[in-house]
C-alpha cells in the first residue's frame, strides 16, 4: 500500500510537472514569461468561446424549462464530456497503459499491476477533469443560477462532477485491457494515433454539420424540436447512457430521496466499474503489456539497392529527411492534414447546407471581400499547420546532428524553411479549391486570393520560425509534446492573429477612405511583403547566431 | 593533430565547472584514451571538440582549423559517436546512413564501397531497412558508429563507443580503431571500460572534477608508482584524491 501511495504521488507529481515548476519557476526564476503567456492564451480565447456555450445553453434552459425539463442542459453537458471521455480517453489509456516511457522502470519495481495501472488511471483522470471543467462547468452554473439552487445543489455538482471521468474512463480502462491481450496493439502504435486522429476529424465533421443545419434567427425552434422529437432526442441518448441521467438526477435533485438514490447508484456504479477495470488489470494487464514490442521486418538490403544509392547535396538531402520525419510522425502528419482539411470541410459544408439559410448570398458579396477572405483564411491555415513554430523543437534529442554535421546554420536552415513551404503550399491547395469552387472560379477572385494568402503566409512562417529559433522545446519523449504542448505554438498564434487582425484593421481603413480593391490588393501585398522580408531576415540572422548558441 | 587549448566550460552562470582549463595535444597515429569518473567533465570535453558546446574559454584544433572559427572545415574532418546513440527514429538505417553521406558530400562509388563494408563489419544488412525505432540500444550503436565512419574521417571522436556492442562487434570495431591508427589517423575515445584502455591505448589521459590529473602512456603513468600498477589501481589512485 506504500508503494501504491508512493507510486500516486510521483504520478500526479509527475503529471502536471509540481517539481520542475517549483525549480524553473519559483526556485530558478527561469522562463516566467510561459505561465504569463498561457494566462494570456486563456484570457483571450475563453471568453469568447464561455460566452458563445453559455448562450446556447440559455437557449436549451429555455427550451428544457417549456417542457418541465430545464436539467436538460446538464444531461446535454454530461453526456458530450462523458461520450469524449470515452471515445478519446480510450486512445488516451491505450497510450499511457501500454507506451509509457516509465514502463520499463516500473514494471520490475515490487508494485502490483493493479497500482501502475491505477496510477496511470488516476494520469488520465486528473486531466480529463479539465474536459468536465469546459463543458459541464459552465452548463451547472447556468442551471444553478438560472433555477436559484442552494448550496447543496453546488456541492452536489462538485462531487458528481468531479466522479465523472470514472464511468467512461473505467469502461474505456477495461476495454483497453482486454483489447490488449487478445491482439498485439504495441505493434500498431502509429496506426491507433492515425485512426484517433481521423475519429477526431470526423466528429468534427458531424459537430460542424449539424451546426450548420441550424437555422440562423430560428435556433430556439430547432432546439424545441431536437428536445421534443421522440420524446426528446438527448433524453433517449441519456437513456442509452445512463450514469448521464443518474448525474443529473444527482445534481438536480439533490434535495430529495429520489436525487440522493441516484446519487447512490452513480458512485455504486463508478467504484464498481473501478474494481472490474483493477481486476482486469490484476489478472490481464502485464499479459498485453509483456506481450511483445515493435518487431523489426528483418529484410535484407539487396546488392541492388546499394549500386542504385543516389548522392544529393545537403540542402536536397535536409528537405527530404523533413519530409520524412513529418510524413513518418502521426502527431505531426496529422496536424498538417487535418490543418489542411479544416477549412475547406467548414467552407464546403456551410456552402452546401447553408446557401438557402445565410442572410446574405455569395453571390452578393463583393469580390474583394471575397478574395480578402480566401486570403486570410489560407494565410490562417498556413499557422494552425503548427510547422514552422516547432521547426526545431521537433528535432528534440536529435538536435546534436545540426551541430555536427558540416553544413553551415544558414543552409540549414534554408533547408528548413524551404519545406515548410513547400508542406504549407500543398496543404493549403485544398482551401484554395473550396474558396474558387465558392468563388466561380473567377479570376478577379482567385488571383487576388492566392496572391495575398501566399503573401500572408511569408511573415506568418517567418514569425514561427523565429520564435522557435529563439525558444526550441528540445527537451520531449513524445513528439506530441513538441507540437501540442509547445508554448511557441500557441505564442505563434496569438501573435498571428494580431498581425491578421491589423491587416484586417488596415484594409476596413483602406476602403473606408475611398481606395480602389485594386490599390487596397497594392497596399496589402506590399505591406505583407515588407513585413514578411523584416522577418526573413530577423530569421536568418538570429537564426545562424541562434543554431550555434543552442546547447543540449 | 588534435589540440585542446585551455578549454573551460561552466553551468549555471559559472557555479559549476565542468572543464577547467584542460590542455591535450593528440598526435597522428594515436588512439587516445579519454578516462575519468561519472560527472568528471569527459562528455561536455567531447561535446565541445565536436562544436556542441561552445567553450568559456581556449580553443579545440582540428588539424589547423580552428573550431570556433573554420567549424565547416572542422566538423568535415571529425566522425563522431555521441553518449546516447540519438537517431532520427521516422527514418531507416538505410535512409539514415544516406542522409549522413548526403550531408558530409560523399560521393556514390565510395558511399557504395564504404556503407557495404560497414554493414558487413556491424552486421546490419539486415536490419538497415527498418526504422531506427525498432533497434535495440546496441544496433542504434552500431548504425551510430557506421555513419560516423561513412564519411572516412581523419579523427574519430567516440563517447563511450563499445557501450552496447557484442563481443564480436566491439572485438572487430577495436581492431578497425587500430587500423585507422596505423594509417596516421586519430582515435579519441572515452571509455570506463579500463582493461580496454590499458590494452588498447597509445596514451590516456585521466580527467577529474574537469581537470586533467594525468596524461600519458601506460608505462609513463606507471612510472608514478609502482611497476606492476594496473590502470585501475592509477585511475582509482587519482581520483580518489
Amino acid at each position: 500500500m506504500k508503494g501504491t501511495m508512493a507510486l500516486l504521488k510521483v504520478a500526479v507529481n509527475n503529471n502536471f510537472g509540481w517539481s520542475w515548476m517549483r525549480e524553473t519557476y519559483l526556485r530558478r526564476k527561469q522562463r516566467l514569461w510561459e505561465p504569463l503567456l498561457l494566462l494570456f492564451g486563456i484570457l483571450v480565447s475563453a471568453p469568447g468561446l464561455t460566452y458563445v456555450y453559455v448562450k446556447v445553453l440559455n437557449i436549451f434552459y429555455d427550451q428544457g424549462a417549456v417542457l418541465h425539463q430545464p436539467q436538460i442542459i446538464l444531461t446535454l453537458a454530461i453526456l458530450a464530456a462523458q461520450f469524449i471521455m470515452l471515445l478519446f480517453g480510450f486512445f488516451w489509456l491505450i497510450s499511457v497503459f501500454y507506451f509509457s516511457n516509465d514502463l520499463p522502470r516500473l514494471v520490475p519495481l515490487p508494485l502490483t499491476p493493479q497500482a501502475i495501472l491505477g496510477s496511470k488511471f488516476l494520469q488520465v483522470m486528473m486531466n480529463e477533469l479539465l474536459t468536465v471543467l469546459i463543458f459541464v462547468g459552465p452548463a451547472a452554473a447556468v442551471y444553478g443560477v438560472r433555477s436559484g439552487a442552494g448550496a447543496g445543489y453546488w456541492i452536489a455538482a462538485l462531487l458528481t462532477a468531479f466522479l465523472l471521468p470514472v464511468i467512461p474512463l473505467a469502461i474505456a480502462g477495461v476495454l483497453t485491457v482486454l483489447l490488449m491481450r487478445v491482439i498485439n496493439v504495441r505493434r500498431s502504435r502509429d496506426l491507433l494515433t492515425v485512426i484517433a486522429g481521423i475519429i477526431g476529424l470526423a466528429v468534427f465533421i458531424v459537430i460542424q454539420y449539424l451546426t450548420a443545419r441550424m437555422p440562423d434567427g430560428r435556433e430556439a425552434e430547432y432546439l424545441s424540436k431536437l428536445l421534443s422529437t421522440q420524446n426528446g432526442l438527448i433524453e433517449a441518448l441519456g437513456r442509452r447512457f445512463p450514469p448521464s441521467i443518474w448525474a443529473t438526477n444527482a445534481m438536480a435533485h439533490y434535495h430529495n430521496a429520489a436525487g440522493l438514490a441516484q446519487f447512490a447508484v452513480y458512485i455504486g456504479v463508478s467504484l464498481a466499474l473501478l474494481a472490474t477495470m483493477l481486476l482486469a488489470a490484476k489478472i490481464l494487464f502485464y499479459d498485453g503489456l509483456l506481450a511483445g514490442g515493435a518487431s523489426a521486418r528483418k529484410v535484407r538490403l539487396t546488392a541492388l539497392e546499394i549500386k542504385s544509392v543516389q548522392a544529393r547535396g545537403a540542402i536536397p538531402a535536409i528537405i527530404k529527411r523533413e519530409w520524412l520525419t513529418l510524413r513518418r510522425t502521426p502527431v505531426f502528419v496529422l496536424q498538417w492534414l487535418t490543418s489542411a482539411l479544416v477549412f475547406p470541410i467548414m467552407l464546403g459544408i456551410l456552402y452546401l447546407t447553408k446557401s438557402s439559410n445565410i442572410p446574405i448570398k455569395i453571390s452578393e458579396v463583393p469580390v474583394h471581400w471575397l478574395a480578402l477572405a480566401g486570403a486570410g483564411l489560407i494565410a490562417f491555415g498556413g499557422t494552425m499547420m503548427q510547422l514552422a513554430p516547432t521547426i526545431i523543437s521537433r528535432e528534440g534529442n536529435n538536435f546534436w546532428l545540426i551541430k555536427v554535421i558540416p553544413v553551415s546554420p544558414a543552409d540549414q536552415l534554408r533547408a528548413k524553411q524551404v519545406q515548410i513551404w513547400e508542406a504549407t503550399l500543398l496543404a493549403s491547395l485544398p482551401t484554395m479549391a473550396v474558396l474558387g469552387y465558392i468563388g466561380g472560379f473567377k479570376v478577379e477572385i482567385l488571383i487576388p486570393t492566392i496572391v495575398l494568402g501566399i503573401l500572408g503566409l511569408y511573415p506568418l512562417i517567418n514569425l514561427g520560425l523565429l520564435l522557435d529559433l529563439l525558444r526550441p522545446k528540445l527537451h520531449w519523449t513524445n513528439p506530441q509534446q513538441a507540437m501540442k504542448g509547445n508554448l511557441n505554438v500557441l505564442a505563434d498564434m496569438a501573435f498571428g492573429l494580431i498581425i491578421l487582425g491589423g491587416c484586417v484593421f488596415m484594409v476596413i481603413k483602406c476602403f473606408q477612405a475611398g481606395w480602389t480593391a485594386l490599390l487596397v490588393y497594392a497596399a496589402l501585398g506590399l505591406l505583407l511583403a515588407v513585413l514578411g522580408y523584416l522577418l526573413d531576415a530577423a530569421v536568418r540572422r538570429v537564426g545562424t547566431k541562434r543554431l550555434r548558441e543552442i546547447e543540449m | 593533430m588534435l589540440v585542446l587549448e585551455n578549454l573551460s566550460k561552466s553551468y549555471q552562470k559559472g557555479a559549476v565547472k565542468a572543464v577547467d582549463a584542460l590542455n591535450l595535444t593528440v598526435k597522428p597515429g594515436e588512439i587516445f584514451g579519454f578516462l575519468g569518473p561519472n560527472g568528471a567533465g569527459k562528455t561536455t570535453t567531447i561535446k565541445m571538440l565536436v562544436g556542441l558546446l561552445k567553450p568559456d574559454n581556449g580553443r579545440v584544433l582540428i588539424k589547423d582549423y580552428d573550431m570556433a572559427k573554420d567549424d565547416l572545415a572542422a566538423k568535415r574532418l571529425i566522425g563522431y559517436v555521441p553518449d546516447e546513440p540519438n537517431l532520427y527514429d521516422r527514418l531507416t538505417g538505410w535512409e539514415y546512413l544516406n542522409f549522413i553521406a548526403d550531408v558530409f558530400g560523399v560521393g556514390e562509388a565510395d558511399r557504395r564501397r564504404r556503407l557495404e563494408e560497414l554493414l558487413s563489419l556491424f552486421e546490419l544488412e539486415n536490419a538497415v531497412k527498418d526504422l531506427t525505432q525498432s533497434y535495440s540500444y546496441g544496433m542504434k550503436q552500431k548504425l551510430a558508429l557506421t555513419a560516423a565512419l561513412v564519411h572516412a574521417p581523419d579523427f574519430w571522436v567516440l563517447d563511450e563507443p563499445m557501450t552496447g556492442l557484442d563481443p564480436k562487434s566491439s572485438h572487430l570495431f577495436k581492431e578497425l580503431m587500430r587500423k585507422h591508427c596505423d594509417e596516421g589517423k586519430i582515435v579519441f575515445f572515452s571509455t570506463h571500460i579500463l582493461e580496454v584502455a590499458e590494452r588498447l591505448c597509445d596514451r590516456v589521459a585521466i580527467i577529474n572534477g574537469g581537470k586533467l590529473v594525468a596524461c600519458g602512456t601506460m608505462d609513463e603513468l606507471r612510472s608514478r608508482g609502482s611497476e606492476q600498477e594496473s590502470l585501475e589501481s592509477i585511475f582509482l589512485e587519482l581520483t580518489e584524491k
